[in-house]
Protein backbone atom coordinates (compact mmCIF):
# COMPACT_ATOMS: atom_id res chain seq x y z
CA UNK A 1 0.00 0.00 0.00
CA UNK A 2 1.25 3.57 -0.83
CA UNK A 3 2.38 5.71 2.04
CA UNK A 4 0.87 9.39 1.51
CA UNK A 5 2.36 12.31 2.25
CA UNK A 6 1.33 14.22 5.09
CA UNK A 7 -1.32 16.68 4.51
CA UNK A 8 -0.90 20.84 5.09
CA UNK A 9 -2.54 20.93 8.82
CA UNK A 10 -0.81 17.51 9.82
CA UNK A 11 2.61 18.92 8.96
CA UNK A 12 1.60 21.91 10.86
CA UNK A 13 0.36 20.17 13.87
CA UNK A 14 3.75 18.10 13.75
CA UNK A 15 5.74 20.96 13.75
CA UNK A 16 3.60 22.41 16.40
CA UNK A 17 4.15 19.67 18.94
CA UNK A 18 7.82 20.19 17.94
CA UNK A 19 8.47 23.44 18.62
CA UNK A 20 5.75 22.80 22.05
CA UNK A 21 8.12 20.69 23.49
CA UNK A 22 11.13 22.12 22.51
CA UNK A 23 9.75 25.20 24.24
CA UNK A 24 8.82 23.04 27.19
CA UNK A 25 12.02 21.24 27.18
CA UNK A 26 14.72 24.29 26.80
CA UNK A 27 12.94 27.70 27.57
CA UNK A 28 12.40 26.92 31.80
CA UNK A 29 16.33 25.96 30.88
CA UNK A 30 17.25 29.40 28.93
CA UNK A 31 15.60 31.62 31.41
CA UNK A 32 17.51 29.94 34.18
CA UNK A 33 20.44 31.00 32.34
CA UNK A 34 19.20 34.12 31.93
CA UNK A 35 18.66 34.32 35.79
CA UNK A 36 21.87 33.64 36.32
CA UNK A 37 23.57 35.31 34.07
CA UNK A 38 21.42 38.40 35.47
CA UNK A 39 22.50 38.32 39.03
CA UNK A 40 18.95 37.12 39.97
CA UNK A 41 19.36 33.67 41.15
CA UNK B 1 -10.53 36.30 47.85
CA UNK B 2 -9.46 34.43 51.35
CA UNK B 3 -6.98 32.32 51.70
CA UNK B 4 -9.63 29.12 51.31
CA UNK B 5 -11.23 29.76 48.51
CA UNK B 6 -7.92 30.39 46.65
CA UNK B 7 -6.41 27.44 47.77
CA UNK B 8 -9.61 25.34 46.74
CA UNK B 9 -8.73 27.50 43.07
CA UNK B 10 -5.21 26.01 43.43
CA UNK B 11 -6.03 22.52 45.06
CA UNK B 12 -8.55 22.44 41.69
CA UNK B 13 -6.69 23.15 39.29
CA UNK B 14 -3.76 20.86 40.27
CA UNK B 15 -5.75 18.10 40.93
CA UNK B 16 -7.69 17.90 37.75
CA UNK B 17 -5.64 19.54 34.78
CA UNK B 18 -3.41 15.99 35.18
CA UNK B 19 -6.30 13.62 34.55
CA UNK B 20 -6.17 14.98 30.63
CA UNK B 21 -3.10 13.27 30.57
CA UNK B 22 -4.65 10.08 30.43
CA UNK B 23 -6.95 11.05 27.17
CA UNK B 24 -4.11 13.21 25.67
CA UNK B 25 -0.43 12.38 26.58
CA UNK B 26 0.90 14.81 25.39
CA UNK B 27 -1.29 17.88 25.71
CA UNK B 28 -3.03 16.74 29.09
CA UNK B 29 0.96 16.78 29.93
CA UNK B 30 1.67 20.02 28.92
CA UNK B 31 -1.30 21.83 30.69
CA UNK B 32 0.00 20.19 33.51
CA UNK B 33 3.00 21.90 33.13
CA UNK B 34 1.17 24.83 33.22
CA UNK B 35 -1.16 24.55 35.77
CA UNK B 36 2.01 23.68 38.03
CA UNK B 37 3.13 27.00 37.23
CA UNK B 38 -0.43 28.73 38.00
CA UNK B 39 0.04 28.25 41.65
CA UNK B 40 2.34 31.22 42.32
CA UNK B 41 0.45 33.45 39.37
CA UNK B 42 -3.24 32.60 41.26
CA UNK B 43 -1.97 33.53 44.09
CA UNK B 44 -0.38 37.13 42.66
CA UNK B 45 -3.67 37.30 40.71
CA UNK B 46 -6.30 36.73 43.55
CA UNK B 47 -4.58 38.61 46.33
CA UNK B 48 -3.98 35.83 48.94
CA UNK B 49 -1.06 33.49 49.71
CA UNK B 50 -2.73 29.91 51.42
CA UNK B 51 0.61 28.46 50.28
CA UNK B 52 2.64 30.66 52.70
CA UNK B 53 5.33 28.96 54.39
CA UNK B 54 4.19 25.21 52.64
CA UNK B 55 4.97 26.06 49.24
CA UNK B 56 7.57 23.42 48.10
CA UNK B 57 5.60 20.80 50.07
CA UNK B 58 2.54 21.32 48.49
CA UNK B 59 4.30 21.71 45.23
CA UNK B 60 5.95 18.40 45.56
CA UNK B 61 3.04 16.25 46.52
CA UNK B 62 0.94 17.58 43.05
CA UNK B 63 4.15 17.07 41.13
CA UNK B 64 4.41 13.72 42.17
CA UNK B 65 1.13 13.51 41.49
CA UNK B 66 1.08 14.24 37.62
CA UNK B 67 4.29 12.34 37.25
CA UNK B 68 3.00 9.25 38.58
CA UNK B 69 0.02 9.42 35.97
CA UNK B 70 2.41 9.96 33.24
CA UNK B 71 4.41 6.61 34.04
CA UNK B 72 1.10 5.05 34.40
CA UNK B 73 0.34 6.35 30.62
CA UNK B 74 4.24 5.58 29.43
CA UNK B 75 4.05 2.17 30.97
CA UNK B 76 1.42 1.45 28.50
CA UNK B 77 3.31 2.54 25.53
CA UNK B 78 4.29 -1.27 24.68
CA UNK B 79 8.11 0.03 24.60
CA UNK B 80 10.31 -1.60 27.17
CA UNK B 81 13.43 0.68 26.78
CA UNK B 82 11.59 3.55 26.95
CA UNK B 83 9.47 1.85 29.93
CA UNK B 84 12.91 0.64 31.93
CA UNK B 85 14.50 4.99 31.08
CA UNK B 86 11.40 6.17 32.35
CA UNK B 87 10.85 3.89 35.63
CA UNK B 88 14.66 4.39 36.53
CA UNK B 89 14.49 8.47 36.24
CA UNK B 90 11.07 8.57 37.73
CA UNK B 91 12.79 6.41 40.62
CA UNK B 92 15.30 8.78 40.76
CA UNK B 93 13.71 11.19 41.61
CA UNK B 94 11.12 9.73 43.90
CA UNK B 95 13.98 9.12 45.92
CA UNK B 96 15.53 12.57 45.68
CA UNK B 97 13.09 13.74 46.78
CA UNK B 98 12.12 11.51 49.88
CA UNK B 99 15.88 11.99 50.77
CA UNK B 100 15.59 15.88 50.53
CA UNK B 101 12.11 15.89 52.43
CA UNK B 102 13.79 13.57 55.27
CA UNK B 103 17.42 15.08 55.31
CA UNK B 104 16.70 18.89 54.36
CA UNK B 105 20.05 18.58 51.93
CA UNK B 106 18.85 20.63 48.80
CA UNK B 107 21.89 19.28 47.06
CA UNK B 108 20.38 15.81 46.48
CA UNK B 109 18.07 17.69 44.13
CA UNK B 110 20.73 18.76 41.82
CA UNK B 111 21.40 14.71 41.63
CA UNK B 112 17.89 13.58 40.97
CA UNK B 113 16.61 16.49 38.57
CA UNK B 114 13.00 15.86 37.03
CA UNK B 115 14.62 14.61 33.68
CA UNK B 116 11.37 11.87 33.88
CA UNK B 117 9.47 14.79 32.84
CA UNK B 118 11.40 16.08 29.95
CA UNK B 119 11.95 12.85 28.59
CA UNK B 120 8.39 11.57 28.61
CA UNK B 121 7.45 14.96 26.51
CA UNK B 122 10.01 13.72 24.16
CA UNK B 123 8.66 10.40 23.94
CA UNK B 124 5.06 11.61 23.94
CA UNK B 125 5.90 14.20 20.98
CA UNK B 126 7.69 11.17 19.29
CA UNK B 127 4.60 9.07 19.63
CA UNK B 128 2.22 12.26 18.62
CA UNK B 129 4.01 12.82 15.68
CA UNK B 130 4.34 8.95 14.95
CA UNK B 131 1.99 6.84 16.31
CA UNK B 132 3.46 3.65 18.21
CA UNK B 133 6.98 5.12 17.79
CA UNK B 134 9.20 3.29 19.52
CA UNK B 135 13.09 3.84 21.02
CA UNK B 136 15.73 1.44 19.03
CA UNK B 137 17.52 0.31 21.06
CA UNK B 138 19.41 2.41 24.73
CA UNK B 139 21.58 4.11 22.50
CA UNK B 140 18.77 6.17 21.06
CA UNK B 141 17.63 6.37 24.76
CA UNK B 142 21.00 8.01 26.09
CA UNK B 143 20.92 9.83 23.13
CA UNK B 144 17.32 11.61 24.43
CA UNK B 145 18.54 11.81 28.01
CA UNK B 146 21.89 13.54 26.93
CA UNK B 147 19.43 16.37 25.02
CA UNK B 148 17.00 16.77 27.56
CA UNK B 149 19.06 16.71 30.81
CA UNK B 150 21.17 20.24 30.88
CA UNK B 151 18.16 22.42 30.84
CA UNK B 152 16.65 20.90 33.54
CA UNK B 153 19.69 19.95 35.58
CA UNK B 154 20.22 24.23 35.01
CA UNK B 155 16.72 24.67 36.24
CA UNK B 156 16.60 22.67 38.99
CA UNK B 157 19.66 24.53 40.46
CA UNK B 158 18.42 28.10 40.21
CA UNK B 159 14.34 27.00 41.43
CA UNK B 160 15.26 24.91 44.32
CA UNK B 161 19.13 24.77 45.07
CA UNK B 162 19.35 28.66 44.87
CA UNK B 163 15.41 28.64 45.63
CA UNK B 164 15.15 31.67 43.36
CA UNK B 165 12.02 33.32 42.07
CA UNK B 166 11.33 32.46 38.55
CA UNK B 167 7.66 33.73 38.30
CA UNK B 168 9.13 37.27 40.34
CA UNK B 169 11.74 37.42 37.37
CA UNK B 170 9.79 36.47 34.19
CA UNK B 171 6.89 38.90 35.19
CA UNK B 172 9.43 41.64 36.20
CA UNK B 173 11.85 41.24 33.21
CA UNK B 174 9.49 39.87 30.52
CA UNK B 175 6.10 40.78 30.95
CA UNK B 176 6.27 44.25 32.48
CA UNK B 177 9.81 45.67 31.60
CA UNK B 178 8.88 48.95 31.82
CA UNK B 179 8.15 48.71 35.68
Amino acid sequence: MKNEAPGLAERLRRALVIAAVAAVVYVPGVVTLWMLLAGRA
Amino acid sequence: MNDAAVLAVIVAVRGLVPLLIFRWNLAGALLAIAADGSDAIIQDVLGAEPLRGCYHEFDKVFDTYYLTIELGVALRWGDPVARWMLAGLFALRLLGIAVFELTGAREVILFAPNVFENYYLVLAGLRSIRPGYRLRGWGEAVLWLAAVTPPKVLQEYVMHYREAQTWHFVRDEIFTPWN
